[in-house]
């Protein structure tokens, strides 16, 4: 395994996970979902973290955005313990969430109008379209959730969860209701706007791809129950990172390979698959490896046995 | 502007109305014939056989109120209210004409007065004629089962006569005879009694089927008699128009009073001797009569229509407290479990309590509340309200409409609690990071989320009360279209009885124009695009 183990530097972590737990069920008898996970992000770097289904990555999201409080260990950002979910840890959902009585403008207006209390009407128009240009939906401005594409939905839920400018941005399988086309799409506008305007971005995904695109540090999630974080594989790959010629990149391919590797070995399904392909075969022996000779008449002949 | 108009028939929920347009616009002719086929001309020959079999099986059942009507009769019937309404109108509004319309109309009547003449003059000729040729009819069919019946009396009478005879003469010889003659006599007497009752039922068959002929009626008769009597009616109707045209309208009779005022304004001034209070009171006590007869309004009778009026304004008024009381704990039902729980017997207990049931309690609670309707403050400041006045607010309207708001109340309640404890956990989630307080939640997110589960039950609840309504009415006695249905049923003519089914049309049109904006109002609020059921 080529991957590095965690942290060889002392990094300024601004987000960390310490030692945290979270299980349900009474003291004596915990199913324990998460146990005993570290996670230590720095200030502006992009972390993935992979894991099967079922494994608690929404869990772990939650945890961090503070919608929910671990059993054991504690959450804490820039040092201060995480109590309570806020604007400043905002959350991109897999599944959109937008209000649907609401118009594009109004639903990120809303959050724009609560984070911003003191921002006069015309402050509050001005960031709204900002934030629809950011994610270029200016001309669906006035349209109803129902009324857009996929795609579009999850721009409207990024420029929501981006208004609120939060210091951490936490996406939660922000891509996977998506066709790949629109994910693609997708994947590079978020690449670009981290790129303008840098903050730390955690990013929870199922797909390997996605993750080398998009990271600098790639860390996988062991499977459920008691899933805990396996040590990271960090992406040197250079910065801007093109999904065409990523390919050829031959760390790229290690790196996907090993974290491939890896996760399906985790895989207690596919483990028990692989048993199943052996196949013990009868003891036998061969008793003659003489191949037939001309001088034999070109046919096998068995020796005399001895019965 | 063809899917403009598509757009607005879908919201109202006429569907069936949109082949109409497509093909108007050419689209897919085939398709939309089809359609419209399937849509609108089954249901219009549906409703007509209907129909049809209703004047077939109609007239075969006869009842103490006549003939069951058909739907002729019922349309004769609601052309009649209709009639009643306008003519009492009429008699309103000439009460309080002026002097110059009132002569236009006084000649306008007695034009019409001279036509009727006529008019009635032809009618009763016809009815002669009609007679004459229906009686020969009628005595060519009655006579001879008449006959048979006379006949048959006759002969069962001498027959019976004829037995007796005999009977009383063996009797005589009868002391003379020992107990098993005089038992066998006993058997003859029996005997005598079935063959006298056999002969009863045979006249009595007779004299059924004699009695029937008897009262079977000629249409054409029915006819000439019923356009007699309207312009009877009709006469009748304008002689007392042109009576309060004339010495009766409000303008003459404050003349009158005003002149018998000065009168004894001038006696009062001018007397000499004489009990001069006397006179200063009667003096007062005609300004008193001149002021009310100036305020007065001809005392019109509850017609159809206005009752209907009342009927819808308590409808909705026991709705929106229905709504008032139901929302609200319906909100703190979703939000709250226990609140719930703790809701559940109640609404599980009350929700199937018949209107019937709370009617009589709820008019005797509120008959505590307003001893004395006319002097309650309610009462008293409904009185000023410009058009409800009209409409007399008293205890049996508010017993009404607090049996509709009870019965309706429930469905509401448990479609908002639904509404709003099935918000979706996403939606919470992203309060909870946009940290918004506890109002700005249920404004912005729990309400919105629950509108359309909100207006199904606002639906539901809206036609359950307009049921529950009519039947509260007719147990209360409030003016309404209950009342009405109850007043044509104790009278008893056949006119009155055709009267209720016009109302069962009524009621279910209101309804269902009720239910449709209901829908409307559903449609514009839901945005899940789902459609809302008939």
């Amino acid at each position: 395994m080529t991957h590095l183990p965690f942290s060889t530097e002392k990094k300024m972590s601004f987000l960390e996970l310490d030692n945290v737990s979270i299980g349900f069920g009474p003291e004596a008898d915990r199913v324990n979902v998460l146990q005993d996970v570290n996670l230590s992000v720095a200030e502006n770097e992009f972390v993935a973290v992979i894991g099967f289904s079922g494994s608690g990555k929404s869990t772990l999201v939650s945890l961090l955005a503070g919608l929910q409080k671990p059993t054991a260990g504690n959450v804490r950002m820039a040092g201060k313990e995480v109590t309570r979910a806020g604007p400043e840890r905002g959350v991109m959902f897999q599944s959109y969430s937008l209000l649907p009585w609401l118009t594009v403008f109004g639903n990120i207006e809303m959050a724009v109008k609560s984070v911003f209390k003191n921002f006069s009407k015309a402050e509050v128009r001005e960031h709204t379209e900002r934030y629809i240009e950011t994610v270029h939906l200016t001309p669906a401005r006035d349209k109803k959730p129902q009324e857009l594409s996929g795609g579009m939905r999850q721009r409207v839920s990024l420029a929501r969860t981006l208004s609120m400018q939060p210091e951490v941005l936490l996406l939660d399988e922000p891509l996977s209701a998506l066709d790949a086309l629109t994910r693609a799409v997708l994947q590079d506008e978020i690449l670009e706007i981290w790129s303008r305007e840098k903050r730390t971005v955690v990013l929870i995904t199922n797909d390997v791809d996605e993750a080398i695109l998009m990271a600098d540090r790639i860390i996988p999630l062991t499977m459920g129950p008691r899933s805990t974080l396996a040590p990271a594989f960090p992406v040197s790959l250079a910065r801007p990172r093109d999904r065409r010629t990523l390919n050829d990149s031959p760390e790229y391919q290690h790196l996907k390979t090993d974290i491939t590797t890896y996760l399906l070995g985790l895989n207690q399904e596919a483990k028990s698959l692989r048993n199943k392909t052996i196949l013990h075969m009868p003891e036998i022996q061969p008793r003659d490896f003489k191949a037939p000779s001309i001088n034999s008449g070109g046919t096998w002949k068995f020796p005399k046995q001895a019965s | 502007m063809k899917y403009k108009i598509l757009k607005a028939i879908d919201i109202s929920g006429l569907n069936f109305l949109s082949p109409v347009v497509r093909l108007a616009y050419r689209e897919n002719p085939r398709k939309q014939l089809r359609e419209i086929g399937r849509f609108i001309i089954v249901p219009i020959v549906a409703f007509l056989v209907f129909l049809w079999l209703w004047s077939e099986l109609a007239p075969h059942h006869r009842t103490k109120a006549g003939e069951v009507p058909t739907p002729s009769v019922v349309w004769e019937a609601s052309k009649g209210i209709w009639l009643f309404h306008k003519r009492e109108t009429a008699k309103a509004d000439a009460y309080l004409m002026s002097s110059a319309d009132r002569l236009k109309e006084l000649h306008a009547t007695t034009a019409r007065l001279s036509e009727l003449d006529a008019l009635e003059a032809k009618a009763n000729q016809k009815i002669t004629e009609v007679k004459t040729t229906s009686k020969e009819k009628f005595d060519a069919i009655v006579a001879p089962s008449k006959l048979a019946y006379d006949q048959k009396r006759e002969q069962f009478r001498a027959a019976n006569t004829a037995r007796e005879a005999a009977l009383k003469v063996e009797a005589g010889k009868l002391p003379t005879l020992g107990a098993d003659a005089r038992l066998a006599y006993l058997d003859k007497i029996r005997q005598n009694e079935i063959r006298t009752e056999a002969g009863k039922e045979e006249l009595k068959l007779l004299k059924a089927k004699y009695t029937e002929a008897q009262t079977k009626t000629f249409p054409e008769v029915k006819r000439a008699q019923d356009a007699v009597t309207s312009l009877a009616e009709e006469r009748q109707f304008l002689s007392k128009y042109m009576e309060m045209l004339g010495k009766d309208s409000r303008e003459s009779k404050s003349a009158e009073s005003s002149a018998r005022l000065s009168e004894a304004r001038e006696k009062f001034l001018t007397a000499t001797d004489g009990d001069l209070f006397r006179l200063g009171s009667a003096v007062v006590k005609t300004e008193g009569l001149l002021a009310t007869t100036e305020g007065s309004q001809y005392a019109k009778p509850w017609t159809l229509p206005k009752q209907i009026v009342r009927s819808l304004i308590c409808v909705f008024t026991g709705f929106l407290v229905a709504s008032a009381i139901a929302i609200p704990i319906g909100i703190f039902c979703g939000l709250s479990p226990t609140f719930m729980a703790a809701m559940t017997p109640f609404i599980a207990l009350f929700k199937p309590v018949s209107p019937l049931v709370w009617l009589p309690i709820i008019m005797i609670i509120v008959g505590g509340f307003m001893p004395e309707p006319e002097n309650h403050w309610l009462v008293k400041a409904l009185d000023h309200v410009p058009v409800l006045k009209e409409y007399k607010v008293d205890p049996m309207f508010i017993s009404s409409a607090l049996t509709v708001a009870l019965c309706s109340l429930w469905a509401t309640l448990v479609n908002t609690a639904l509404g709003v404890a099935s918000i979706d956990k996403d939606h919470l989630n992203v309060a909870r990071v946009l940290r918004l307080g506890f109002a700005s939640r249920l404004f912005k997110i729990v309400i919105p989320t629950a509108l359309p589960l909100i207006f199904a039950g606002l639906r539901i609840s809206l036609a359950v009360g307009w049921m529950v309504l009519v039947a509260a009415e007719i147990l209360s006695t409030s003016q309404g279209i209950g009342k009405f249905v109850n007043d044509m049923y104790t009278n008893g003519s056949s006119e009155s009885f055709a009267q209720m089914f016009v109302v069962v049309f009524i009621v279910g049109i209101i309804g269902m124009f009720l239910d449709r904006i209901m829908i409307v109002f559903q449609r514009l609020v839901s945005f899940d695009s789902g459609a809302a059921a008939i």
